[in-house]
């Protein structure tokens, strides 16, 4: 994602607009980050304002030399393993939320191939489930991999673990997975 | 699984990452190991379920709000603070009015001028000494050392 200097050197003088436009530029990604890592839409939005807040707070340390989105991805990436995450909100619904079962009625009006449907969601579930009990690192890994495409070494770099570490944690991190995938497959 | 092919060839594969002698190595591993060939079609879907659930996210409808309340409450949090160091400021200025008159105001109390003046002697008196002493002492080991 480039974002125009010009914008961040607005934002250092502290120009409103220019931080709005900041903030639209990466809203998505960061959204998809933050719910990536948590799994549930409340707890994406805290962790995204308290990462726009420290954008705010310390855009002045940025180095307009440097690239912008590695600071970013950093900042976003210490906030949700910071994030003490909100009980109420961690719920996955075992038996398919409102949605699903609307998606479901949508499908059979479409006249797929239900089945399939139905052991995707399934899948989908049970890797969702699998990933909320990881812990917050372990997590984040798969989040590196899988979201932002990042190599095991930038990985490794950016979360401060050593090289094997993280290709281990991300190896038993999917073996897991399979496993509880293989019941259904 | 009771087959001892090194499973670490099949994760390099998922991830693309198998050299091309590996990559045949484990093709033709697969054509006779149906264990094998079950691990490599699992953590495919298994790869392949990971990159939806960390790809294919609904964005909430109201989204972009979330930047403006941002920019609200840091903008309140910006005056507030301006108010405080403001605050600050002007008692900081304050304490320097008070103390530049109470050093002005110790002058004309009687004997302070006097007291000044034998603080000022002393002090010189103790340096010069100090200097002669450690001067002579090094001296003493240079001609030591020759």
């Amino acid at each position: 994602m480039n974002v125009d200097i010009n914008v961040i050197k607005k934002c250092k003088k502290n120009d409103k607009n220019a931080f709005m436009e900041l903030f639209k530029q990466y809203e998505r990604y960061l959204y998809k980050l933050c719910y990536s890592y948590v799994q549930n839409e409340q707890d994406s939005l805290d962790i995204m304002q308290e990462v726009y807040i420290k954008i705010f707070k310390n855009i002045n340390k940025f180095d307009t030399n440097m690239p912008f989105h590695p600071w970013i991805r950093r900042i976003a990436v210490n906030t949700c393993l910071n994030h003490k995450r909100s009980l109420k909100y961690n719920t996955i619904s075992l038996s398919g939320g409102s949605d699903e079962y609307q998606a479901l009625e949508e499908q059979l009006a479409a006249d797929t191939d239900i089945e399939q449907y139905i052991e995707n969601m399934d899948l989908e579930r049970i890797v969702k489930q699998q990933l909320d009990t990881m812990s917050p690192k372990h997590r984040m890994v798969i989040i590196l991999r899988y979201y932002e495409g990042l190599s095991y070494d930038e990985i490794a770099e950016m979360l401060e673990l050593p090289l094997g570490t993280v290709k281990t944690d991300l190896y038993r991190a999917r073996n897991a997975l399979k496993n509880k995938l293989a019941g259904i497959v | 699984m009771s087959c001892k092919f090194d499973q670490e060839i099949i994760q390099r594969y998922i991830d693309n990452d198998i050299d091309p002698l590996e990559l045949i190595f484990l093709k033709e591993h697969i054509k006779y190991c149906a264990d094998c060939k079950r691990e490599v079609e699992l953590l495919t879907i298994t790869d392949q379920k990971l990159f939806n659930v960390c790809n294919d996210i609904d964005l909430p409808f109201d989204l972009d709000f979330l930047a403006e309340k941002v920019m609200k409450q840091c903008d309140e949090e910006k005056k507030n603070r301006s108010g405080v160091s403001s605050a600050m400021y002007k008692g900081a200025i304050i304490s320097k009015g008070i103390a530049i008159s109470l050093s002005n105001y110790i002058k004309f109390i009687p004997g302070t001028r006097l007291i000044s003046k034998g603080i000022n002697a002393s002090t010189e008196f103790i340096g010069k000494n100090t200097k002669t002493f450690f001067k002579n002492k090094i001296e003493k080991v240079f001609a030591d050392l020759i």
